[in-house]
């Protein structure tokens, strides 16, 4: 169930919403939320609850077995390095396993198949939630946690599930039990859940119909400028996309007293890839530096060490994103990128007008996103040609092939406006009127939405008569 | 503030209730916009719910039933449309794009000044589809050497590349494949775009009063009648200058597509009408609208008929035989003017036949029933490849 469906906003969201504030119980209310989290994740995924169950149990023992043994280090840090690997395990059988196999059958001259794994959704987010929970409570940054019902609430919270944010257990861990919930926060909340709504369905699919009709189209009739126009395209899209739902999953945990921190500070902005990586999925690459880099070393070693930590995390970075070659390829490009950010280009860059250097950094996320989104190599390889190599683009083709881009267009600059602060930028008041004001504005978005997601189907059926 | 707080959560959480509200309890058996049945939330069960279909079908529902969803939808599509439409005017003068080129639009193609068309149906891209439908058609003219059968084929946009002139050669295949004389079978021929736009609507998938007058001449030449044929009494009236057919509801677009109707005038004789097997004023609505008392927008199935199960005319001559004319929605607008020649027309649609009349069409039965010894088959691409027209098997 993805927060765009009319089945979360007209089912799922008033069963939630409801029901919650009518309990007047702490108890009560957590139940109802892990009840509805569980339904919520086995709406789409039915078979697979039982893995994410299991997985938590794992953790859940792992971690009264590490407070069990506190003194007893040797067999503490066994049971801590058994539970992560447990955990990981799940994560590469269920994401990674068909990946690796079909690459050894064609490196070695290996015989047979295995079976075709789905993916399950969101294992990549709850997996690095529940490793998040186990190394802070093996750090000791954590308490235990000796209710598995709220064990199980953290990770399967429904705002959070499928796309993130990764929220850390030290994030919610107070206001799983004492938390505050306040129509103040319900409304901000809400609002925040329909502006996301708004860059999802509005912005996010609007840039979308660009970036798929043009690399969804005959590659021939598409040259340079429309290459171009697709990879911008695209960077609105998924921009839009994963900081819209970020916004829901935010707004969602508000409206129920929780308060995760941000995901997204308009990485558009940025005027290197280095702050790029700052502003764009915050949760991820700060798991990454806290989990990853830092145990490495970070920064803090020599020359050569320092360059392997930042290729193995972005390698992993790119790798979590997905089980294909493209992935890890666009991990290493932001890898190259940083060292020689590191190296050469930032002092360079420095000296350079504020305007140059974001064009700078627009350019190679631009083209990053390139990387990202085609994973057919040969179509990459295309996109990648046309791109740098001139070809022209006849208007004509175009809009013969579809005329539908002549809609779609409309949305990109509107995507680009909104990728900056501009909302930020408005007046902004605490009085009666004011706020009235702007909750009429939003129940606007709301109801416009509404009619996006509405007419996102239009199946007509021409031979049926009445 | 904490009023207007409360406010603003209580109003959208009405706006979800509503939707939900309204298909639990409220919902739609019909999606009018779209034309189809309104999805409804499906029976629960274990199995229903891990495969999956429990979840769509829910989603489906919704879908049609929150409030005011066909009219978002339509507001939607025609906004979307009309802003295509008319970026696409002045773009595509601006690009140089001609009218004799095709401009896709939302799975539809434009062509000459405003054409909706289809795309061209190639004999290998439904080969198999054909090749049954041959099979099925020449058993059935086997299993019935009493009766007399005549195919139709009407050939549209399916059947032609405006572009390059190019026949799918559909027909040729048909009157290769049918095992009737040559004298039974006619194909009504397009031949390039001028043929095609001075007989089509341009929003429209059917015929239009000069392209089915014409048909029904050829048909009457095919059927052997001898008597004179009807002919409009005088010039084409112009009904509306807004019509905007299904094409145009096919790709979201009505009332952003839209074009002039026109219909001929005709003295027909007296006839009685049954539809479904319950008596009628009519079929369709003519005289209304051609005497300018329709009171309802002009539609191809409103002025000429609907789609029907059964639909029987019957002028009460005595002597002229009856004829059984097997097809769908392009024969509604020769319907009356071939029935002017028999004692009885009877038309069947075999797509609504057996939810109409409440059993499943019987060829032997319903000929000797109803005293036929003509069959006409008569349709296009569709009624020739798809299983819903077979006659029998």
């Amino acid at each position: 169930m993805v927060f765009s469906s009319l089945t979360f906003l007209c089912l799922f969201l008033p069963l939630a919403v409801i029901p919650y504030y009518l309990c007047k119980n702490r108890t009560w209310r957590n139940g109802l939320l892990l009840v509805l989290s569980l339904l919520f994740y086995s709406w789409g995924e039915p078979k697979y609850v039982v893995m994410m169950l299991v997985a938590t149990v794992v953790a859940y023992l792992g971690g009264l077995a590490m407070a069990a043994w506190r003194d007893k280090p040797r067999a503490r840090r066994a049971m801590f390095v058994v539970t992560v690997v447990l955990v990981v395990l799940n994560l590469l059988v269920f994401k990674y396993l068909n990946f690796f196999w079909d690459n050894l059958t064609r490196l070695l001259p290996v015989q047979g198949t295995i079976p075709e794994i789905a993916l399950p959704i969101g294992i990549s987010f709850y997996t690095f939630q529940i490793l998040s929970y186990v190394i802070d409570l093996y750090r000791g940054k954590v308490k235990l946690q000796r209710n598995f019902f709220y064990l199980l609430l953290y990770i399967s919270f429904f705002p959070q599930l499928i796309a993130g944010p990764i929220v850390r257990y030290s994030t919610i861990e107070e206001e799983i039990l004492h938390r505050k919930e306040s129509w103040e926060d319900v409304a901000a909340g809400l609002r925040r859940f329909i502006l996301g709504l708004g860059k999802k369905v509005i912005l996010a699919n609007g840039a979308a119909a660009v970036a798929e009709l043009i690399y969804g189209g005959n590659p021939e009739i598409y040259g340079t400028v429309m290459y171009w126009l697709a990879a911008f395209a695209y960077t609105m899209q998924i921009y839009f996309d994963f900081s819209g739902y970020s916004d829901m999953a935010i707004g969602l945990g508000r409206m129920f007293g929780f308060h995760f921190l941000e995901n997204f500070n308009y990485p558009y902005l940025s005027r290197s890839a280095t702050e790029f990586w700052r502003r764009w999925h915050i949760s991820l690459s700060s798991w990454f530096r806290d989990y990853i880099y830092i145990p490495l070393g970070g920064s803090r070693v020599s020359r050569g060490k320092w360059v392997r930590n930042i290729l193995v995390v972005w390698g992993l970075t790119g790798f979590w994103h997905g089980a294909e070659w493209n992935f890890i390829l666009w991990g290493l490009y932001y890898a190259g990128l940083l060292l020689l950010e590191k190296f050469v280009l930032s002092r360079v860059l420095e000296k350079l007008p504020a305007l140059v250097q974001w064009i700078y950094a627009f350019f190679v996320v631009n083209l990053g996103w390139v990387l990202f989104n085609l994973t057919d190599f040969s179509q990459l390889t295309h996109a990648l040609h046309t791109m740098f190599v001139w070809q022209g683009t006849s208007l004509a083709q175009v809009i013969s092939a579809d005329s539908g881009i002549l809609f779609a267009l409309l949305y990109l600059p509107l995507a680009f406006l909104f990728s900056f602060p501009v909302a930020k930028k408005l007046p902004k008041r605490q009085t009666p009127g004011w706020v009235l004001l702007e909750d009429g504005l939003y129940g606007l978005l709301f109801l416009l939405c509404m009619v996006c997601i509405v007419s996102s189907v239009y199946n007509p059926f021409i031979y049926f008569r009445f | 503030m904490k009023k207007i707080h409360i406010l603003f959560v209580c109003g959208v959480m009405a706006v979800l209730v509503a939707g939900l509200a309204r298909t639990l309890l409220f919902p739609e058996e019909i999606n009018t916009y779209e034309n189809r049945y309104a999805g409804q939330i499906p029976a629960f069960s274990a199995e229903s719910y891990l495969d999956g279909s429990f979840q769509d079908g829910v989603d489906t529902a919704l879908m049609d039933q929150i409030p005011l969803a066909q009219t978002m939808k339509s507001l939607y599509n025609r906004v979307t449309a009309g802003f295509q439409k008319g970026t696409l005017d002045w773009t595509g003068r601006l690009a140089g794009i001609s009218g004799d080129q095709y401009v896709d639009f939302n799975g539809l193609r434009l062509f000459g000044e405003g054409y909706l068309t289809y795309w061209p149906r190639y004999v290998g891209s439904v080969q198999a589809e054909l090749e049954a439908k041959c099979q099925s058609l020449n058993d059935t003219f086997a299993r019935h050497p009493d009766l007399e059968f005549y195919a139709y084929y009407i050939e549209k946009d399916t059947d032609m590349d405006f572009e390059t002139g190019g026949k799918t050669g559909l027909s040729q295949y048909l009157l290769e494949h049918l095992n009737l004389p040559q004298g039974r079978m006619g194909v009504y021929t397009i031949d390039s775009f001028q043929d095609f736009s001075a007989n089509f609507y341009k929003t429209d998938a059917h015929w239009n009063h000069q392209g089915s007058y014409r048909g029904y001449c050829q048909l009457a030449q095919l059927l052997g009648i001898r008597e004179a044929l009807l002919e409009p009494t005088g010039e084409a009236v112009h009904l509306s200058s807004t019509f905007s057919g299904k094409k145009a509801s096919t790709v979201g677009a009505e009332g952003v597509f839209t074009e002039d109707f026109y219909g001929y005038p005709y003295a027909f004789p007296a006839m009685t009408v049954t539809i479904d097997g319950a008596p009628a004023e009519d079929y369709g609505n003519q005289a209304a609208y051609l005497a300018g008392e329709a009171g309802e927008p002009v539609s191809y199935g409103g002025y000429y008929g609907g789609d029907n199960g059964e639909t029987v005319l019957s002028t009460g001559t005595q002597g002229r035989g009856n004829l059984l004319v097997v097809g769908e929605s392009f024969d509604n607008a020769v319907l009356k003017l071939l029935a002017s020649h028999y004692d009885t027309l009877y038309s069947v649609d075999l797509r609504y036949y057996a939810h109409s009349m409440g059993e499943p069409f019987d060829l032997s039965s319903y000929v000797q029933e109803h005293q036929i010894t003509k069959v006409l088959l008569v349709g296009n691409i569709d009624f020739y490849i798809q299983d819903a027209f077979n006659l029998e098997g």
